[in-house]
């Protein structure tokens, strides 16, 4: 078995409410490996970007533990952070910023500099195909290839770990798929990649293992096969509806 | 500098140095406000002059003063119509048919000098010209009256001149800058707070709101640095350009005064520059205040629209205090140093009033960054919290959580002080010191109200320390309260006579109210009363529901500083504030409301019959003698010794 990059134990996240609190996410424990795509599976309001948001330190979580490249998310945040590549479908880009001033932007916070960030950018635009427009401001670029490069800003510093938050929600076929292929290959550069989705299709095509989470569980967790195999259930969206909704295909 | 900040500083200054609402908000308008507006305003007015003056007032006079009639038919820029008919004179002057009416038909003066004919002057005041025409109609008698003075005073004293009597002229001793100045002070720091904040708010509402809106906040939380530094580098960024945006102004201002655009009684004139240089200075804090403003706004607002909307709302809450330095009337005293924006106001006006006192420019300068650190506070607190993250608040206003408890709490405190000053002063106008002790006995009331609203569970008796205490404890209280006496009659009070004296209309006020009173019934209102009252609410619920929710010094200051707000008079913080800790202590150490009960009943009751004894007996002693200080010493210190040995008759004592 190959590294172990993220791991939850127990990672709960409540918040309060005028009578009772409401638990967003409740005792959620998985491991991802290096090498490996881990989906998380979930309907809109499971728990999914809360999972994913405590994982990236930008919540705390209410209890339970979580740790990325061995680093706790509660206790070494400056470290965690610089060990992922966070990108959500809603994630922004500075509009009066052109798309090589983005990307230089965030390789420089995460500490890169002189030739070596100037090499990095470059690389990186270039892999995206975003060379082309790489002196025009964001609020001028197309959807896709905002995405492309927001993609590109998300893996400049070259993270051991990245987590992408629905990365595909509102983008057209193609830069859907683009997004799916960039996912792939980071895969096989022997990275690990956290990925949620409520889309089937995308899970099914990219996910060596797949957590099912419903009303803040994790429901169930394992290769597809074995989810099938346990469920008896060929097609993903069974699979799920058998885990979330317990209803029988 | 670290380098992620220098980052992060150039990554900011890139994008506002591409917003076109920067140039034209934080570099045009405070360059072109000045020139634009009172070069504007100065051709406008003279323009309206020299036109007025150009031109001839049809007016109605009446009656058989013959003078009269003829000093009116000879007056420049006025003309004597005679063809509107009697009975619709009145009207005429309303539709402007006719901007005057001298009506000089309504008899003679009856007595005195029986030969005076009694004048009416109508004119329709709502219209330029009709006030024109009134005013050249008061120049056209006063003409007429000094004729008829130096004619009579000549047939008095058979050709004496009515001039050699008595001349006068007048001499305006202030400097062209300080005209210029009193002119400009005025309405020049109203312009230069609209000026910078406005500049501000193209720097500083897109920062964080926009951000938000745009989602790349969090990503920018997802950098290896603490947000804190996320927020000084936007901070660092907006008070540079509040900061150029205020120099502009200030800058502007000078030339316009230069060029002579604004002219001055004297002619045209310039402000010293002494007095613009200490503005200068005084712009750094301002700007810095107002950009961290502005970037609360940004930081409490989900969307740079609703940034947008709390702008407007905001800038006007801050000219309030600016308007107050419009007036000379209103000093700049150690109180008014401290309160933010008006005592920069203040302090500018009084520069180019040539009165400036660096050490009050020191407060000023002081308190201001002062208030910034608190604003900028506020602005990292939200940038920690979730709902920043999440786009929305995670918990409602008034959770069941400690911060929804303390929230409760804080918003019912301020709403019951509001009630007090409220209701107080009613009642305290209507009936006096009924009315006082009314609205004292009120507050237990409050009390319950405050206690049952922000509560989570638990008795009323336990949040209200209701239970006896430790038998050593009454002694402590008694000590305590003995031994504050002369501390804070005899040092805090000259002490706060010094930099804060009560104004003598306060004490007037008071002994109005209180003077004429029996002692037993001032005992029960200004010792019992307070003693009673005052307790169940600030040591009582306040306190009780602080030691709930945070540390136990957090408690004992926030409940202490609502007691000092309670009393509502900025000449009383200090020595109320000070009580209201020894109090809080008090009940801390015992774990019982009683004490403090017995604690304030003393020492209100003590300085009252001090005071009253004082007014007809001598003291056996010198009060403020070292016997005096001695006794009140040694009784403080027996109180803190009382207070130490409770820890081991009450094992569960609270550790301060």
């Amino acid at each position: 078995m190959s590294e172990v990059r993220i791991r939850t134990e127990s990672l709960t996240k409540m918040y309060p409410g005028a009578e009772e609190d409401l638990c967003a996410v409740d005792r959620v424990s998985f491991e991802c490996h290096a090498g490996e795509v881990f989906g998380l599976l979930g309907l809109n309001g499971a728990g999914k970007t809360t999972t994913l948001r405590m994982l990236s330190t930008a919540l705390t979580p209410t209890s339970g533990t979580a740790e990325i490249c061995g680093f706790d998310v509660a206790n070494s945040s400056e470290d965690v952070r610089r060990s992922i590549g966070f990108l959500s479908g809603t994630t922004g880009l500075y509009h009066r910023l052109t798309a090589r001033e983005m990307v230089s932007y965030f390789g420089e916070l995460h500490g890169l500099g002189g030739s070596d960030l100037k090499n990095r950018v470059d690389e990186v635009l270039s892999y995206f195909g975003a060379d082309e427009y790489a002196n025009t401001r964001c609020e001028k670029l197309s959807t896709g290839m905002k995405q492309k490069v927001n993609i590109a800003r998300t893996v400049v510093h070259n993270p051991p770990v990245l987590i992408l938050d629905e990365p595909t929600s509102g983008l057209d076929v193609l830069a859907a798929s683009a997004t799916v292929d960039f996912v792939q290959s980071y895969r096989d550069e022997g990275k690990c990649v956290l990925f949620s989705t409520h889309i089937m299709s995308e899970a099914e095509r990219l996910c060596d293992r797949i957590g099912i989470i419903h009303e803040g569980q994790l429901r169930a967790c394992g290769t597809l096969e074995d989810l099938r195999e346990i469920t008896g259930q060929h097609y993903l969206e069974d699979v799920f509806r058998h885990f979330a909704v317990g209803e029988p295909a | 500098m670290s380098p992620l900040l220098r980052t992060l500083i150039r990554k900011e200054t890139s994008e506002l140095s591409r917003d076109r609402r920067v140039l034209l908000l934080g570099i045009l308008l405070p360059i072109l406000l000045y020139p634009a507006m009172m070069g504007g305003m100065s051709y406008l007015d003279e323009k309206s002059e020299s036109e007025t003056a150009a031109r001839t007032f049809p007016i109605a006079v009446t009656g058989d003063q013959s003078e009269v009639l003829d000093a009116f038919r000879a007056a420049e820029g006025l003309s004597v119509v005679e063809d509107v008919p009697a009975d619709s004179l009145r009207a005429a002057v309303e539709s402007g048919r006719i901007e005057l009416w001298v009506d000089a038909s309504q008899g003679w003066w009856d007595e005195g000098d029986s030969d005076l004919p009694k004048l009416r002057l109508l004119s329709k005041n709502s219209r330029d010209n009709s006030r024109e025409a009134k005013d050249r109609a008061h120049d056209v008698l006063r003409k007429v009256k000094r004729t008829e003075r130096e004619r009579r005073y000549e047939e008095r004293t058979e050709g004496g001149q009515l001039d050699a009597v008595l001349g006068h002229g007048s001499v305006d001793v202030s400097s062209e800058s300080e005209s210029a100045g009193a002119g400009a002070s005025r309405m020049l720091v109203y312009f230069l707070l609209v000026s910078i904040f406005m500049g501000g708010s193209a720097f500083a509402t897109d920062m964080i709101a926009g951000e938000k809106e745009r989602q790349t906040l969090e990503t920018l939380f997802l950098i290896p640095a603490d947000r804190d530094m996320v927020a000084r580098a936007k901070l660092i960024v907006v008070s540079v350009g509040t900061t150029l945006t205020g120099l502009l102004s200030l800058a502007s201002l000078a030339v316009t005064y230069r060029m002579g655009w604004i002219q001055s009684s004297n002619g045209p004139s310039a402000i010293s520059p002494a007095a613009l240089g200490q503005m200068a200075i005084l712009v750094v804090p301002l700007a810095l205040l107002i950009g961290t403003i502005l970037l609360a706004i940004s930081a409490y607002a989900r969307s740079l629209k609703e940034a947008q909307y709390y702008v407007l709302p905001v800038l006007f809450a801050l000219l309030i205090p600016a308007v107050l330095s419009m007036s000379q009337a209103i000093q700049l005293n150690m109180l008014m140093a401290v309160v933010p924006i008006a005592n920069v106001a203040f302090a500018m006006r009084d520069a180019m009033l040539g009165n400036s006192d660096v050490f009050r420019l020191i407060i000023v300068a002081t308190s201001t960054l002062f208030w910034t650190g608190l604003v900028l506070r506020f602005v990292s607190g939200s940038l920690r919290d979730e709902g920043t993250v999440l786009g929305f608040d995670p918990e409602p206003v008034f959770a069941k959580s400690p911060s929804g408890r303390g929230r409760a709490l804080h918003l019912s405190m301020l709403l019951v002080v509001l009630a007090h000053f409220y209701i107080g002063n009613l009642l305290q106008s209507e009936y006096g010191i009924a009315g006082l002790a009314i609205s004292l006995w009120l507050l237990p009331v409050y009390a319950i109200g405050v206690a049952r609203f922000a509560a989570n569970g638990g008795r009323l008796t336990d949040i209200f320390s209701w239970r006896l205490p430790h038998p050593a404890a009454w002694l402590a209280a008694l000590l305590l309260a003995v031994g504050m006496w002369l501390p804070m009659a005899g040092a805090l009070a000259p002490f706060q006579a010094r930099f804060l004296p009560m104004p003598t209309d306060g004490h007037a006020a008071i002994e109005a109210m209180l003077g004429a009173q029996a002692t037993w019934k001032l005992f029960s209102v200004v010792a019992l009363s307070p003693g009673i009252a005052e307790e169940l609410l600030f040591r009582g619920a306040c306190l009780g529901l602080l030691l709930r929710l945070g540390s136990v010094k957090r408690a004992i200051l926030l409940s202490s500083l609502y007691f000092a707000l309670i009393h509502l008079d900025v000449f009383r913080l200090a020595p109320t504030f000070l009580l209201g800790v020894a109090l809080a202590i008090l009940v801390v150490r015992s774990r019982s409301i009683f004490v403090a009960m017995l604690f304030h009943v003393i020492y209100n009751g003590g300085l009252l019959l001090g005071g009253r004894y004082a007014e007809t007996n001598d003291f056996p002693f010198d009060p403020q003698g070292v016997l005096a200080w001695s006794l009140s010493l040694a009784a403080l210190a027996g109180a803190v010794l009382v207070l130490r040995s409770l820890r081991k008759a009450e094992p569960d004592q609270v550790e301060i």
